[in-house]
């Protein structure tokens, strides 16, 4: 096409020698053939002024334009063009990410100034269930007390009492002190004065001993509906000090889950419960104080001297206090605490327990060991040792360095397919709508995992709000102290992986603050040592740590996520290290066998490789092309069977910046890639796909079109076959047809194919097909609502 | 479609409100396709959700079955927006006409025009006349132009149609949309520097192109086109074996504001070479050739307008060096060969003096007479020099007087040579 040169309107700016402007430079002559009625026009109105009359048509409308004053004429042009341009809004519209967070934070700053308001009316309240817990608590621990004969008894509960006392309170500094227990015992009888109203000392407490029904939650935390909340912590149960019994106390098991859920989920209360505790890996659940720990209430005097005659060891005090006199008005208080929700005590002695305990017992500790090793920064390392050689001694260790975490909203999620249905379908359509709420299941992991598998993530994000909640690290808690159980930060980890499932980035951001870069001293098991006797490494799941570094890329700080992504892979490198040499994940000198070294290594291989691929995936956000390229190829060494993907992912990279001619060699190496692996007909899917982009790529419609069909031959269910054939039909310029192999997809199995993209790509066409696309997208959105969770991105269907 | 139909005959004065149209039309550009990213999270078999996050991700059906954690799926999604479009690129759209109403409508023309501020181009495939169109039925156009023109364009789209009653009715819709400059060309030129290339006029070209759009662009082709009198060697690659490898490395694209040096070698063929001395003032060099590519190939390409140099001013006479040593010993005698050309319109008399400086002195008669140079002719001439201090040292002192018009033309700088001592031993 040489007369099809583009016009050399483009002039180059010259810096060195003289060059003449080139207006004078003919512009193309071959497509100036419409000058004959309109050319006086044109001279007329050269310049901004354009002639737009229609002028086949020869209609009046060329002389009223011509005769209107340019500005009337341009509002008669913009009028028409607004309603008639199609700009389609993107379904991640940010501006509407905007206004769903600022109306958030109305909210929060709404239900903050609530929630003082009711701490102080909720108090009475309070009291009264103080003294329901008082009755049945004395009654519990009294019959433990007589019980205690048995050494093993009694050292467990000499433990337990050293755990029984960690008294925070909100002070700079924790201090990890060693007091006469009957001491601090007796300040606690007898300065007991009015409460710091709303503002609770919190106590960690041990909660094994709760075997009695105790009254049900009648006070809970502000905005929500009063429910039955299982706290994390409170769950406890006879079955642990009886299984601590037979386990000698030496490994903390944690029963496998499937146990659980074999015979839980029936009986709501109790399984829950026993499941959460039984996931701490844990007997011993150490409750939070903010979560209003009925502990001191239970001691009765008399409990208290049992317990504490029984106490030999002088077990170190968690004492948060900037000095000592603070203690006995902190402790006094604490007596007070507000006993927001009331501990959930519906407990059971349901847990059965494993076969064999003491075999399960030793491979959880070496698979504890294995998953949650992580090398803290050397700051943290040293306060960690301190506690670990300085028991009886004083460690302080700096607020700034622990981890007060809490909900920074509490507005409840709700069904976001819902809302949309009341506004466009109305309320009599939207009330058929059924899907699960927090306030429909169990108040526990098992209730939660219903949420998340049911796609009702917005659902499960206000049920990990409750969860927490009740473990003391609800909305307003953030800068409290506090304790960290492993089950509270594992549901932390659900609660942000929702959050960015969600999109709600902003959200995500806020509340993972207070964790800081994950490295605190109170989020190792080292920091507990009474706890987690024993146990070593971070709290902190990996895969909450791929979360966090994860984060920023989405929040348009790729630079912050680079960092820590880096800093991960060094760790993971460092522990691979340390396993090949000989030592342990974290460089000690612990004797393991090779079939454990084995597995820890494939396990850091497979963790160091799922690094490297958000490297790459953050990598590729930035648009550093060459840099994600060479990080993909990377995980080829880890990940071997995934070659084809990542070599024609790699090759789609170069297709999105136009170079066709590299990506078409990478899905050559595809193809030989695939000639030495089995997996015949998922490579024969790979291989034609690859064609099908690469004719994209050239701009052949017709020849990706005929690709994704002969795909669709091998797999009729293909949703991305499907999709991309429909899009190649329009581009074609055959809208009906697109139209229908999308409808086909969609009513096929709506279940699965009911995806934002190809939902999207649908209510696009819609609106290219007819002005009518309202009642099209309404009928969409009614499949959406019978089939999909409340989490689903009703802005793909453009609604408006 | 058929061919060239002839033209509706009905014209309607004002265009109805739109809803009493019968007939709907839409139009959407047709930028490329894109890939659906997704944004995984997953979790450990350990962790609290177990496989849960894992089975979504597998379930979800745009990720990459076998490597769900790569973010850059394979499921197209239409574009979203309108976006930019570019000068050079092509501006794709498609036409749809609906029929909205539930009778059948007759004679339906549509009518894609695309006005720039310069012209007006038809866009249509075919202006032929549908007889008609049922209900709920589309009359489908995808146009394509390519744009070459910067500024506000704008779409005009007429439809014209009969109803059922007989009635001609007629709207017509406008899109308005902004051609945006996707480069920016800047040219720098440098002529070779003194020693044999000044012989041939050699020129190097240097083009600094930097990408001005917003999103990545694959240069597929940045060539210069020669004009007559030059032929062109692109120095952008390295070659090594059979392949010639790109100075750029892996970088196969510019980045949004990012800026790339394509240098190119001219020289004038051999026979504007012989007429090389006189090329004086501006001369049209050639013109730059892109072609990019961006999001799944979509393409454009430009081309500069011709880019001119002023040759470099050589005044009346012009001294260029034929050959010259480019290391000497000190204070040893060397050669140096001169050639004289006459670019003036007239003949001239010339008379070489040759001034010493500190470290260039010239062995023989100053003062010596040329003889006389008939315009655009030359003379060849072998002098000697030495020089006293060693480096790198510049020829200088050279000057011809033209006796007729008593005018004295200076030549310094002419050359360099590195000067060594030839005495020095290397190990003393």
């Amino acid at each position: 096409m040489e007369s099809c040169q583009p016009a050399p309107a483009f002039d180059p700016k010259e810096e060195s020698s003289v060059i003449p402007d080139t207006t004078d430079e003919p512009s193309p002559h071959t497509l100036q053939t419409e000058v004959t009625a309109n050319q006086e026009q044109e001279t007329l109105f050269q310049g901004d002024n354009i002639d737009l009359g229609g002028d086949s048509f020869g209609s009046k409308d060329n002389e009223d334009i011509s005769e209107d004053s340019p500005l009337s004429f341009m509002d008669r042009l913009n009028d028409q063009m607004m309603e008639s341009v199609i700009i389609s809004d993107s379904p991640n519209n940010s501006e509407d990410d905007a206004g769903e967070l600022g109306c958030l934070q109305d909210i929060v700053s709404k239900s903050e100034d609530e929630e003082e308001h009711k701490a102080e009316v909720s108090l009475p309240r309070q009291e009264q269930s103080v003294v329901d817990a008082d009755e049945t608590e004395g009654v519990q621990v009294s019959r433990d007390a007589s019980e205690s004969s048995s050494i093993e008894q009694s050292s467990q509960e000499g433990q337990q009492n050293g755990k029984l006392e960690p008294q925070v309170s909100l002070e700079p500094a924790i201090k990890v002190t060693v007091e006469n227990y009957d001491e601090s015992m007796c300040k606690n009888q007898t300065s007991s004065k009015p409460p710091l109203k709303g503002d609770p000392i919190p106590v960690c407490t041990i909660f094994s001993q709760g075997n009695h029904p105790k009254s049900p939650v009648n006070s809970l935390p502000a905005d929500y509906e009063p429910q039955i909340v299982k706290s994390p912590s409170f769950g406890g149960g006879l079955e642990t000090p009886n299984k601590a019994d037979s386990l000698n106390n030496i490994v903390q098991p944690s029963p496998s889950l499937i146990k659980f859920f074999r015979d839980g989920g029936s009986s709501s209360n109790s399984s829950a419960s026993d499941f959460f505790d039984s996931f701490t890996s844990s007997f011993i659940s150490v409750s939070n104080p903010n979560a209003g720990s009925p502990v001191q209430e239970q001691l009765s005097p008399q409990s208290t001297q049992a317990q504490t005659s029984s106490h030999d060891t002088a077990a170190p005090l968690f004492f948060l206090g900037d000095n000592p006199s603070d203690k006995s008005s902190a402790t006094a208080s604490s007596v007070n605490i507000p006993q927001s929700p009331k501990p959930f005590s519906q407990i059971q002695a349901a847990f059965a327990g494993s076969d064999d305990p003491f075999a399960t017992a030793l491979n959880m500790s070496e698979v504890d060991r294995r998953y949650d090793a992580w090398l803290p920064s050397e700051e943290t390392m040293k306060i960690l040792i301190s506690i670990a050689t300085q028991q009886y001694s004083t460690v302080f260790v700096d607020k700034e360095k622990l981890t007060m975490p809490g909900l920074k909203f509490d507005n409840i999620q709700g069904d976001a397919v819902k809302e949309v249905m009341v506004r466009f379908l109305g309320e009599p359509a939207a009330t058929t709508r059924k899907v699960l709420t927090a306030d429909m299941v169990e108040q526990s992991f098992v209730g939660l995992k219903q949420l998340i598998s049911s796609k009702n993530w917005r659902a499960a994000l206000d049920l990990t709000g409750r969860l927490l909640t009740a473990h003391g690290q609800g909305y307003g808690k953030s800068g409290q102290p506090t304790s960290h159980v492993t089950d509270s930060l594992q549901l932390w980890f659900v609660r942000l992986a929702l959050l960015v499932k969600l999109g709600m980035f902003q959200n995500a951001e806020m509340e993972f603050e207070p964790f800081g870069n994950l490295d605190q001293p109170d989020l190792y098991y080292e920091y507990y040592p009474h706890v987690y006797p024993g146990r070593k490494g971070s709290m902190i799941p990996f895969s909450m740590r791929v979360l966090h570094a994860e984060l920023p890329q989405y929040l348009m700080k790729a630079q912050d996520s680079l960092d820590r992504l880096h800093n991960m892979k060094a760790i993971c490198l460092k522990i691979l290290e340390n396993l090949e040499n000989g030592l342990a994940e974290d460089g000690s000198m612990i004797n393991i066998t090779s079939e454990n070294r084995q597995a820890s290594i494939e396990l850091w291989r497979s963790r160091l490789g799922r690094v490297i691929y958000s490297v790459a995936n953050c990598l590729l956000m930035m648009k550093e092309y060459v840099l994600a390229v060479d990080m993909y190829r990377s995980i080829i060494q880890y990940q071997p069977e995934q070659e084809p993907q990542l070599l024609s992912g790699i090759g789609r990279i170069f297709l999105q910046i136009g170079d066709t001619k590299t990506a078409e060699k990478y899905f050559q190496d595809v193809v030989k890639v695939c000639q030495k692996t089995e997996n015949g007909q998922q490579n024969k899917i790979m291989i034609l796909m690859n064609r099908a982009f690469l004719h994209l790529g050239q701009n052949n419609f017709t020849e990706a079109h005929k690709l994704f069909s002969e795909v669709l031959k091998i797999e009729p269910s293909n949703a991305v076959a499907n999709n991309n054939a429909a899009v190649c039909l329009l581009y074609l310029g055959k809208l009906k047809e697109s139209l229908k192999q999308l409808e086909g997809l969609v009513q096929q199995e709506p279940k699965r194919y009911l995806h934002e993209s190809v939902l999207f790509n649908l209510t696009t066409m819609y609106e290219l097909e007819s002005s009518r696309s309202m009642q099209k997208k309404q009928a969409l959105l009614e499949a959406v609502a019978c089939t999909e969770g409340d989490s689903f991105n009703v802005q793909c269907l453009k609604l408006g | 479609m058929q061919g060239k139909g002839l033209q509706d005959t009905g014209k309607m004065d004002m265009p109805l409100p739109k809803q009493e149209h019968l007939l709907a039309l839409k139009v959407m550009r047709l930028t490329k396709p894109t890939l659906f990213t997704n944004v995984p999270v997953t979790c450990e078999d350990r962790d609290l959700p177990g496989d849960l996050f894992d089975h979504l991700l597998k379930e979800d059906p745009s990720t990459v079955k076998g490597a769900e954690l790569l973010n850059l799926g394979e499921m197209l999604t239409l574009p979203q927006n309108f976006g930019n479009i570019f000068l050079g690129e092509t501006f794709s759209s498609y036409i749809s006409v609906h029929n909205d109403s539930s009778q059948v409508v007759k004679d339906i023309v549509v009518k894609a025009d695309l006005q720039t501020s310069s012209q007006r181009l038809n866009l249509s495939a075919s202006n032929a006349a549908v007889s008609d169109l049922k209900p709920d039925c589309c009359i489908d156009d995808v146009i394509h132009h390519e744009v070459k023109e910067i500024g506000t364009h704008i779409l005009v789209c007429a439809v014209s149609y009969t109803t059922q009653t007989g009635e001609k009715m007629y709207f017509r819709k406008f899109f308005k949309f902004q051609v945006l400059k996707p480069l920016d060309v800047k040219t720098k030129f440098y002529n070779a520097e003194s020693d044999l290339s000044s012989v041939t006029d050699e020129v190097f070209l240097e083009a600094q192109i930097q990408n001005i759009t917003t999103s990545p662009m694959f240069m597929e082709k940045v060539s210069l086109e020669p004009s007559i009198m030059y032929s062109v060697t692109e120095l952008n690659a390295v070659n090594k074996g059979d392949e010639g490898i790109s100075t750029f490395g892996k970088m196969t694209y510019l980045q949004p504001m990012d800026t790339r040096q394509y240098l190119y070698s001219l020289k004038p063929k051999p026979e504007f070479a012989e007429k090389a001395g006189v090329i004086k003032g501006v001369t049209v060099i050639g013109k730059l050739d892109i072609v990019w590519k961006t999001n799944l190939g979509e393409r454009g390409r430009l081309q500069t307008s011709q880019l001119q140099r002023m040759a470099p001013g050589y005044g009346d006479v012009r001294l260029s060096l034929e050959a010259i040593p480019d290391t000497v010993n000190l204070e040893e005698p060397f050669d140096i060969t001169c050639k004289i050309t006459n670019c003036s319109e007239r003949t001239m008399d010339l008379v070489l003096e040759m001034c010493n400086t500190n470290s260039i002195h010239w062995c023989g008669v100053s003062g010596r007479q040329l003889g006389k140079l008939s315009p655009s002719s030359s003379l060849h001439l072998s002098l000697k020099l030495l020089t006293s201090v060693q480096g790198l040292q510049s020829v200088s002192g050279l000057r011809l007087t033209d006796t007729f018009l008593k005018r004295t033309y200076e030549y310094d700088d002419i050359a360099h040579v590195c000067v060594v001592s030839s005495h020095l031993k290397p190990e003393s």
